[in-house]
């Protein structure tokens, strides 16, 4: 008995000490990541990289950083507007098998891996065999689009299912229509999760390259069409770093540099809004 | 199957009211057995609400209490696996009759739960929501709506500088008085209380009950309650449920003090429940 505190008192060591390193190894090797990519790109990242695209011998990225904003929007606009449509059917409308359903194919698109997507992506969308669109910035939204999509689809749902029940059964038995109580009882409290969803969702899509490689092509120019092939930021960074020449690799570092801090703003948004979501949701929850 | 104003069970045929007329009816319900799955949440329950008058549902806790409130405005259509049979009339109405507009019905029978949900809206739309959504009040008119249904309860002093804040700035019990206002505010005739002042501190108990009995000259109230000094204080009539069944119906005096059935008197005297 008398040796029982010092015992727990080393079993509490042996616990935190192991918590410790578990945190270390998940907060290194990000921390790595962004630090050794920032120290690289920080440097040449000099306002004329951003203000310029290539052309000829010289570098630039305006390019592919406005390329990468189309195609964000264009995922905003399409996977967004389809995303959480869909959620929102699978949590208020859909009959308890057709969801079943309709999940489950959800879930098998989130776990196709993204090369495959962006591969069959070129078969369908890209090659004159399917739609022939050829390499375009369409092409590229969509395909990026058919990966993101469940993740919209999961978040939007579980938004407007962690509205408390007791809200949605004083709508129910005022007489209120379905369509009222979506958009004056469960909107509302479901609005910053499904937000935050999307913010994040466009934090991935921002990264990706595989979707992208088989559909949105390359430009050295800026954005100018649906149908115009496209560049955008990972691109100049898969490529660029595998090209001989300091001056490339630099611009290589910068776009890599530009990528992470645009889905680091994105990440920061997003935990903004799930927080907020989160305090509304437990005041509401008497 | 018995449908109509005029059915009284045998239970409830007992129970006369104290001045000796025959009340009127509002609420009857005939042969009502409620299933989750295969399992018997009520078993035929046949019992007459009188209209203008209170009624408390009391009995121990899963006899069945709040499923027989929720049955009146049709709260199960929205519970997986839950069936309903037999009938329920409502002033001439018959709830699960197959013309019954769902909506419309809930416009007339109104509903306060036991955790006050107000709507995440301001103060203000949390009272005109309902009649704005059945076409009761035109626009422009919404302030005076709001006024008056939040002097009825007891609250506009409190909030009328404030009508465009949030109701959970509001303290529990006001949350659940602005509940009550949002529920009147759609001018019901019954309201179904489902143990409406449980989380609530006395006073605020005191304040919701005297409410209810200036209530009674207009509307018909059914309160499902765990709290039998409640139920003494506040009813007119007593509907006792045991698993699933009724066992008696009476006036509130006589339940309390000369009940006909031995559980009854069992339930009442703190023996069982």
């Amino acid at each position: 008995m008398v040796s029982r505190p010092r015992q727990s008192h080393i079993r509490a060591g042996i616990f935190w000490t192991l918590c410790g390193i578990a945190l270390v190894l998940i907060v290194a090797p990000a921390l790595d990541i962004i630090v050794s990519i920032l120290a690289h790109a920080l440097p040449v990242l000099k306002p004329s990289l951003i203000t310029q695209s290539t052309s000829g011998t010289q570098l630039g990225l305006q390019n592919a950083i406005l390329g990468t904003l189309a195609l964000s929007l264009g995922v905003l606009v399409v996977a967004g507007s389809i995303g959480v449509l869909a959620g929102l059917y699978l949590s208020e409308f859909a009959p308890r098998r057709v969801a079943s359903v309709a999940r489950f194919f959800s879930e098998v698109l989130a776990g196709v891996p993204s090369i495959v997507v962006g591969y069959v992506g070129y078969l369908v969308l890209v090659n004159k065999g399917g739609l022939g669109l050829h390499y375009s910035l369409l092409a590229g939204v969509i395909a990026l689009s058919a990966l993101i999509l469940p993740y919209i689809v999961k978040t939007t749902e579980l938004a407007f299912s962690s509205v408390p029940r007791t809200l949605r059964e004083g709508a129910i038995a005022l007489g209120m229509s379905r369509g009222k109580t979506i958009r004056k009882v469960l909107l509302p409290p479901a609005l910053p999760g499904i937000v935050s969803g999307l913010v994040l969702a466009l934090a991935i899509s921002t990264g990706e390259t595989a979707p992208l490689l088989f559909t949105a092509g390359f430009s050295d120019k800026n954005p100018s069409g649906l149908l115009q092939p496209v560049g955008y930021l990972t691109n100049v960074t898969y490529t660029d770093i595998q090209l001989p020449g300091a001056s490339t690799q630099a611009v290589a570092y910068a776009a890599a540099g530009v990528t992470v801090l645009l889905v680091l703003l994105l990440i920061f948004l997003g935990r903004r809004v799930t927080l907020s979501s989160r305090r509304m949701i437990a005041r509401m929850d008497v | 199957m018995v449908v109509g104003a005029g059915f009284l069970s045998a239970a409830t045929s007992t129970a006369a009211p104290e001045n000796g007329t025959a009340t009127a009816t509002a609420v009857s319900v005939s042969d009502l057995t409620v299933r989750l799955i295969q399992r018997k949440l009520l078993d035929d329950i046949n019992v007459g609400f009188g209209t203008k008058r209170i009624t408390a549902i009391v009995g121990p806790t899963g006899c069945g209490k709040t499923t027989l409130l929720r049955s009146v405005n049709r709260m199960h259509d929205h519970t997986l696996n839950m069936s309903v049979d037999g009938s329920i009339v409502v002033n001439g109405m018959n709830v699960y009759g197959r013309d019954v507009n769902v909506r419309d019905l809930r416009r007339h029978v109104g509903m306060l739960f036991q955790r006050a949900n107000p709507f995440p809206q301001s103060i203000e739309d949390n009272i005109s929501i309902a009649p704005r959504a059945h076409g009761m009040i035109a626009r422009g008119d919404d302030s005076k709506v709001v006024e008056q249904r939040l002097t009825e309860v007891g609250l506009w002093d409190a909030v009328k500088d404030r009508l465009h804040a949030s109701p959970f700035t509001l303290s529990g019990g006001q949350q659940q008085l602005l509940c009550l206002a949002r529920a009147l505010a759609l001018e019901p005739d019954v309201l179904l209380l489902d143990e409406p002042t449980s989380a609530l501190d006395p006073a605020t108990t005191e304040h919701i009950e005297a409410l209810l009995r200036s209530l009674r000259d207009t509307m018909t109230i059914l309160i499902v309650t765990h709290n039998l000094g409640q139920a003494m204080r506040l009813s007119d009539d007593v509907v006792f449920l045991m698993a699933g069944k009724l066992v008696e119906t009476a006036p509130t005096d006589k339940f309390f003090h000369a009940a006909e059935d031995e559980r009854s008197r069992q339930y009442v005297s703190g023996r069982i429940g």
